[in-house]
């Protein structure tokens, strides 16, 4: 009952926790793909590994070194996913069912966030099935193309829900 | 012969294959090799580039800052680089020419280049490749692939293991062959030094496929 007056009188609750998990997946994707990249770090070892007399480990190690420094990233980028989805599922299933299907815009964005959340759950799995590097490799093209795809209907959003509170005052 | 400092010639006679006493010392004295070795280790030919690194507050980059009169937010180490591509070259001559301690040396360090189990690779370990050795990853496939076909047939070590886990695998678009690659690891295991790690893993590795 308490629950239910709750998520009457709140309704966008769902959308703002689903926000939480969209800024933990664009952090840590930002630090993943380019503050903390493979790339980067093992760039990094040019300096440190020179300072501590380390100039003989090979790229093959270093860039296994980076890619364990890295791991951490990726799950706290999948738990923010999860969170993300699931919550946004719930909010447009509680907005109301005949909305998913008479509105296009909405239709779209739950397409897509289906496929991103998909795609990356499919990445992410990899640790407990195995998926052929062929596989491996589209899914990540697909995931990262979602993503921008997706990227854009957030700005157009934000963009619309300002101007609609410019109009109302 | 050029003066040889004394961890070089450690080296030579560490990675010696166990069984090839008789061409052992001719491959240990080719000039090839030597010259091959020489350049890999930096003990020839190498070149010192001055690095610098902002944001580095620590002990250590002061201890290690080689100007003095730079700002602080700046440290300048120097690196020594050895020069790749002519040891690749003496070491590739070496080996073409059947020494298998050099067709060893020359794959042992291109296993460490690139991630060659990967089918695709990242970008900038490819621009690393190109910079410090001048191959592409196709050239790197070529050269690796003919180098470890030479160690096997001169009864090498690390080379004979390394073209077993190619033709096994079918690493770097090479077409499996599983009975030649069980001839590769068995070459490894009987040619390997007794504490080499590729004598227990070739040894695996032929109770596995025998399992198939």
């Amino acid at each position: 009952m308490f629950l239910r007056k709750f998520f009457k009188e709140n309704p966008y609750f769902f959308h703002w926790i689903g926000l939480i998990g969209l800024f933990g997946s664009i952090t840590t994707a930002l630090a993943a793909n380019y503050f903390f990249s493979k790339e980067a770090i093992v760039n990094s070892f040019t300096y440190s590994f020179s300072v501590i007399g380390l100039d003989s480990v090979n790229i093959t190690d270093r860039l296994f070194i980076a890619r364990i420094a890295r791991r951490v990233t990726w799950d706290w980028h999948f738990y923010s996913g999860l969170l993300f989805f699931f919550s946004f599922v719930i909010f447009y299933i509680q907005e109301g069912k005949n909305r998913l299907f008479s509105d296009i815009l909405v239709g779209v964005k739950l397409l897509l966030l289906f496929v991103i959340f998909i795609s990356g759950a499919i990445l992410y799995a990899r640790l407990y099935i195995k998926i052929s590097p062929d596989i491996f490799y589209y899914l990540k093209i697909f995931h990262h193309d979602s993503v921008y795809i997706f990227s854009t209907i957030i700005v157009f959003h934000l963009i619309s829900k300002i101007q609609n509170r410019k109009v109302k005052n | 012969m050029k003066k040889i400092t004394l961890n070089i010639v450690a080296i030579l006679l560490v990675v010696t294959t166990y069984a090839n006493a008789d061409n052992r010392d001719s491959w240990l004295n080719d000039k090839n090799y030597i010259q091959g070795v020489l350049y890999l280790k930096g003990e020839k030919g190498a070149s010192f580039i001055k690095r610098q690194i902002t944001n580095c507050p620590y002990d250590r980059c002061r201890r290690a800052n080689t100007d003095a009169n730079n700002n602080l937010a700046t440290s300048t180490f120097i690196v020594k680089k050895p020069d790749y591509k002519k040891a690749i070259k003496f070491l590739y001559l070496s080996s073409q020419n059947g020494n298998a301690l050099a067709s060893d040396q020359l794959v042992t360090f291109l296993k460490g280049r690139l991630p060659y189990k990967m089918k695709h690779q990242p970008k900038f370990v490819l621009n690393i490749l190109k910079k410090d050795t001048g191959l592409t990853y196709p050239q790197y496939g070529k050269l690796i692939i003919s180098t470890a076909v030479k160690g096997f047939y001169a009864n090498g070590c690390s080379s004979s293991y390394f073209y077993g886990e190619v033709l096994e695998h079918g690493y770097l678009n090479t077409d499996k062959n599983i009975s030649l690659a069980n001839k590769a690891y068995s070459t490894a295991y009987k040619f390997c030094p007794k504490n080499s790690i590729y004598k227990m893993l070739s040894s695996q590795k032929i109770k596995n496929n025998k399992r198939r």
